[in-house]
């Protein structure tokens, strides 16, 4: 008992004397501090991450400043998410820079003072002007679909059956409901099959329609996480999967119409760049990206039986830059 | 600041944890609906408020669907004659639906909505402060007046000995069934609040909820039973002074080890293996205190 109670006094003293010594610890001057917070662990934080990273040091280069990067990742868990959002502010960090809808919410509610610059969340200038908190600027990622659909009709004019498989994610959501309104114009009919979680998917692949001509997912996080799943029945069905995002390409779908992420981070940089300057970040303009690119895997696409001399065609008719990505 | 961070963000779970007390400790029953009550809370807050609803209605509203759920699972042990821990992971399976149902998306936004605490975290910080805890010292008396009174003592009689209470003419289920439901209506009301202050009520926000509460109360009341307790002694007000700890020393952890830069990686392996060693200890020195009782 008495061991017990000597561990319970040590373990609480130990703890406030560590949180005193790390709040103790001072930056050096001339140190411009950004916390990055990412909601999960997925390849594609680490992307838009390092593209933001990357650009702000490049973009930063001439001045005589050091900037520090604190990335905090929230894996998945509302409570350190907040925690994270607390410390930031009360360590008056220079900049916070939320990744995500949810993400940006809170980062809203918690944070005051200090400028929040936000990457991939579903904001646009009429929700900012609506927000109590109005020092906030993002770069807003969210792939047109129907942009999409408008490429994909072009590069498969005989399209007529498309299943789409997605997740109850909260920026999917409205992509969903525009990709059936868009799927109808075209004439082109839409299985929607939904999974609750990523065990889910498996079952899901096995509904996919007989007469589907093709699967399409959304930048989806979590059915990109079981893109694999999905280009075993594209491969099986000798029907192409068609993604969103550069990273599903690399892992074995056909080709993609989106923005890359290593993109969204750099151009959120350039968003940084300004409120570093001086400028206050409810002047700074809302972006919304619009450099479209097309992903292609060349490998992908013979197996899954897909016409690349339309898809390239389709590109240059909407001029957007094709990329080649074969690391299947 | 991370102390007082630590407590601001006790306090907001106070209800949950106090909740998770009342079935996890006096019922002696493992209920992890909280997971989803907790959501559930939120999602009809926020689809209420966001609809026009008074905050006031919208709130009751939430408490009430919390009540419910709480019924429903006792109705899955008692009725279909389910072990507890499967009822409740059941119920949070079914209640992701009614969740999905109820937000009609997977995320609803309170940004551009006024609420009580959302306002308040926007003014004054120590303001802020004061009124959380104020209302959290009225929830921890309201529950602590609860278990006390001799209505509370056949509550407690139900984790202890369920025979007892048949044998007293009392029907066990009906205990089960307020048990639950007050419990999840506490969840709903966590869930209210931390949609309040997070700004938005998503579907996924409920993950891990009840395991944090489990958490607090099993490490809080180890700890306060061992420092002012003689060994099988039992005093609610340690108890509950517990659960406080607990949570404190929870959302204290939390924040030191992001301050220390420990992977967050390991975070959750970090706290899950402490938790098991307070777990852990807490049957030890229980099957002690029976060979010292056999003896």
């Amino acid at each position: 008992m008495n061991l017990v109670r000597k561990l319970v006094i040590g373990l609480t003293m130990g703890l406030s004397v560590l949180a005193f010594n790390v709040m103790a610890d001072k930056a050096p001057q001339k140190t411009v501090t950004i916390g990055i917070v990412a909601p999960v662990q997925i390849p594609a934080m680490d992307q838009i991450i390092a593209g933001f990273e990357g650009e702000l040091n490049h973009l930063y280069d001439n001045n005589n400043v050091r900037v520090v990067y604190v990335v905090q990742n929230a894996q998945g868990d509302m409570n350190i998410m907040r925690s994270i959002f607390l410390q930031f502010k009360n360590q008056k960090v220079d900049m916070v820079v939320p990744i995500g809808t949810s993400a940006n919410q809170m980062a809203l509610s918690i944070i005051k003072d200090q400028p929040i610059v936000t990457l991939a969340a579903a904001f646009t200038e009429a929700d900012r002007a609506k927000s109590p908190n109005k020092n906030v600027t993002s770069i807003s990622d969210e792939v047109a679909v129907s942009k999409q659909f408008a490429f994909i009709h072009q590069a498969m004019p005989n399209l007529k059956y498309l299943t789409l498989v997605y997740s109850p994610d909260d920026r999917i959501y409205a992509q969903v409901q525009q990709a059936s309104a868009d799927a109808k114009k075209y004439g082109i009919t839409i299985q929607k099959l939904q999974i609750q979680q990523l065990s889910d998917l498996y079952t899901v692949s096995k509904r996919i329609n007989t007469n589907s001509q093709a699967i399409f997912i959304l930048k989806d996080e979590m059915v990109v996480s079981g893109v694999p799943t999905l280009v075993k029945v594209a491969q099986a069905r000798n029907i192409p999967l068609i993604a969103s995002d550069d990273g599903s390409v690399s892992s074995g779908a056909a080709f993609a119409v989106g923005v890359s992420e290593r993109q969204i981070g750099s151009d959120g940089a350039s968003l940084a760049l300004q409120v570093l300057n001086g400028t206050p970040a409810i002047n700074v303009p809302i972006k919304i990206m619009t450099d479209y690119n097309v992903f292609i895997n060349t490998k992908a696409a013979e197996t899954q039986n897909v016409d690349l001399g339309r898809v390239t065609s389709a590109s240059n008719a909407f001029s957007y830059p094709v990329i080649y990505l074969n690391a299947v | 600041m991370v102390l007082i961070d630590a407590l601001q963000q006790t306090l907001i779970f106070i209800p949950l944890i106090l909740g998770i007390y009342l079935t996890y400790q006096v019922l002696a029953t493992t209920d992890l609906t909280p997971d989803g009550t907790f959501v559930l809370g939120a999602a009809i807050f926020a689809r209420l408020i966001t609809s026009g609803v008074s905050q006031t209605v919208s709130t009751i509203a939430a408490l009430l669907g919390g009540l419910l759920a709480g019924f429903a699972v006792c109705a899955l042990q008692r009725i279909a004659k389910i072990n507890s821990l499967i009822a409740s992971i059941l119920a949070v399976f079914m209640l992701y639906s009614i969740n999905f149902a109820i937000l009609n998306q997977p995320n609803i936004s309170l940004l551009n909505t006024s609420t009580l605490l959302g306002n308040l975290q926007n003014g004054n910080a120590q303001l802020f402060l004061l009124i959380i805890l104020l209302f959290a010292i009225v929830l921890f008396f309201g529950i602590f007046l609860l278990i006390r009174s001799p209505f509370g003592l056949t509550f407690r009689a139900f984790g202890v000995n369920k025979k007892l209470l048949s044998k007293l003419g009392k029907h066990p289920t009906f205990y089960l069934a307020l048990g639950l439901g007050l419990s999840n209506m506490m969840a709903a009301l966590c869930g209210v609040m931390t949609a309040q202050m997070n700004g938005y009520a998503d579907i996924n926000m409920g993950v891990g909820t009840a395991l944090t509460g489990i958490g607090a109360v099993v490490i809080g009341c180890k700890l306060m039973r061992t420092l002012f307790l003689n060994s099988g002694s039992f005093s609610l007000m340690i108890d509950l002074m517990g659960c406080l700890l607990g949570g404190y020393l929870y959302f204290l952890m939390l924040n030191v080890f992001l301050l220390i830069g420990l992977n967050p990686i390991y975070l959750k392996l970090c706290l899950g293996l402490l938790l098991a060693v307070f777990l852990s200890t807490a049957n030890y020195s229980q099957k002690n205190k029976l060979a010292l009782q056999d003896d």
